[in-house]
């Protein structure tokens, strides 16, 4: 029996192939690109930015207007012995909003500093190779990663505090969380993002938050909202973690639910769950039914895409 | 990322047929252009292990949509580096068919599950049972989508006389539920 709807679809199909899509050398070619991604860094400095890439995690960001904005590379444990070592203090340290020259710096030209305080008393920095990072934590005015680097501790984690404050960027390690035997259990990875920041966390070891709405929340200190979510989806095991890149990290609809909220989202195939996990503070697992009708808000805004 | 030569037949066998599929779900063929390419470059990613999956074009095919659902604001970028490396200049490819419009914008009102739905049937030839499957759905609900979303492209194409009441028995519809007004 014909189907006209068919037939409808078949035009379409032959309509696609007027378009050119890329040579098989240069899909190729692109996924070298990615696997070297660091070479992108000075591009996107200027704004808020989280780049991991091969050997090394970098970030720059807008804020600490007042003082040093962090942005630094941490280079891989087996070569980077001058990690932590020649950090200027934060308020000797322009911020490349300050200072429009150095906004294209590149990230080594900025070491990160070496104590969490701002003193020098603050334990070593630790070092982190990037492709054992199992997770991104971006939170108001802080963002935090887990590795597999410590695999006693599933540390370091490291994290940039709230930029408000005009603290200097500390990097210290943490006790392990639920988190971490969640995700052992789950054989997931998620990232925890709660946040008015968007990032991008492509296959590639890239991830970068480039956008001017974004960045204006931060200079401006209002750092309540959750604008995005970020989402990886994996089935590999810790073993692949560096498989981590090969996913991505999609950016959400556009929602705004309660600051200092984790929320754990899943991307599995095609279906989507949001789960709450409660306060910053405590990183309860257990979902929080109060907020539910935020979860279902968004979940409603995804699926819509 | 081994092996590039299975990588680029596997590319160049399936990336038309995912092409044509994303274009009929976004409606924008440069957009559907951008986000096969971006799959694509994924699956090289991590080709050793995509390639021993016993479908690697469904894997493209989930990553695809995953982005065109998701709207990724990266390809912006990818578009701009991957648009000096097409084989010709999108200026002088041939446009589309005003038939081909049409049917995009048509398929664009629909609601998302219908068009996937009518997507992975028509252009992707899946069953019923794997179209439930790749949408995490009840295969009811997926005839339902098959149904609803071609009953209003007939209806939009005045098509509506292929298709006879005797023809929706190909996706059954489960009886809508009466509404429960309070």
């Amino acid at each position: 029996m014909p189907d006209p709807i068919k037939d409808l679809f078949t035009k379409m199909a032959t309509a696609s192939r007027s378009a050119n899509l890329p040579e098989p050398s240069a899909i190729v070619a692109l996924g070298q690109r990615r696997r070297t991604a660091t070479a992108l860094t000075a591009s996107v400095l200027a704004v808020t930015v989280l780049v991991v890439g091969a050997g090394v995690i970098t970030w720059a960001s807008p804020f600490g207007n007042a003082r040093g904005a962090p942005l630094g590379p941490i280079a891989t444990p087996s070569d980077s012995p001058s990690v932590g070592e020649t950090s200027p203090a934060p308020t000797d340290s322009p911020s490349p909003s300050q200072d429009p020259d150095k906004n294209s710096a590149e990230p080594s030209a900025s070491p990160i500093r070496s104590d969490d305080n701002g003193d020098g008393s603050g334990p070593p920095v630790q070092e982190v190779d990037p492709a054992t990072v199992l997770s991104l934590q971006i939170l108001p005015g802080r963002i935090d990663w887990r590795s597999t680097y410590d695999r006693a501790g599933w540390g370091p984690y490291g994290s940039i505090p709230d930029p408000c404050n005009n603290e200097a960027p500390v990097i210290k390690t943490r006790p392990s969380s639920q988190y971490t035997r969640a995700f052992e259990d789950s054989g997931e990875v998620s990232l925890y993002f709660a946040s008015a920041t968007v990032v991008h966390f492509p296959s590639t070891g890239i991830a970068s938050a480039t956008f001017d709405d974004i960045k204006a929340e931060y200079e401006q200190c209002k750092l309540t909202k959750y604008y995005e979510g970020l989402a990886t989806r994996h089935e590999i095991s810790h073993a692949t973690a560096s498989d981590l890149f090969v996913d991505e990290v999609q950016v959400m609809a556009d929602v705004e639910v309660p600051a200092h909220r984790y929320y754990r989202i899943h991307l599995a195939g095609e279906s989507i769950s949001i789960v709450s996990y409660g306060e910053t503070e405590n990183r309860s697992p257990t979902p929080d039914p109060t907020y539910a009708n935020e979860l279902a808000r968004l979940q409603e805004a995804l699926l819509d895409g | 990322m081994d092996d590039p030569q299975s990588f680029e037949r596997f590319y160049t066998d399936s990336s038309p047929a995912v092409l044509a599929q994303m274009y009929a779900f976004t409606g924008d063929l440069h957009e559907a252009q951008d986000i096969v390419q971006e799959a694509y470059t994924r699956a090289w990613l991590r080709w050793k292990t995509v390639s021993q999956y016993d479908d690697p074009v469904a894997w493209v095919r989930s990553v695809a949509w995953r982005l065109s659902v998701n709207r990724w604001r990266h390809l912006r970028v990818v578009r701009g580096w991957l648009g000096s490396l097409r084989a010709s200049d999108e200026s002088v490819a041939p446009e589309p068919s005003a038939d081909a419009v049409a049917i995009a914008a048509e398929l664009k009102r629909l609601p998302l599950a219908q068009r996937q739905a009518l997507v992975l049937h028509y252009l992707a030839d899946m069953s019923v049972e794997d179209i439930a499957r790749v949408m995490s759905a009840p295969t009811g609900t997926v005839k339902s989508h098959l149904s609803r979303g071609r009953s209003q492209l007939a209806e939009s194409f005045a098509l509506a006389d292929a298709y006879p009441e005797g023809r929706e028995k190909d996706f059954h519809v489960p009886p809508e539920r009466p509404l429960n007004h309070a």
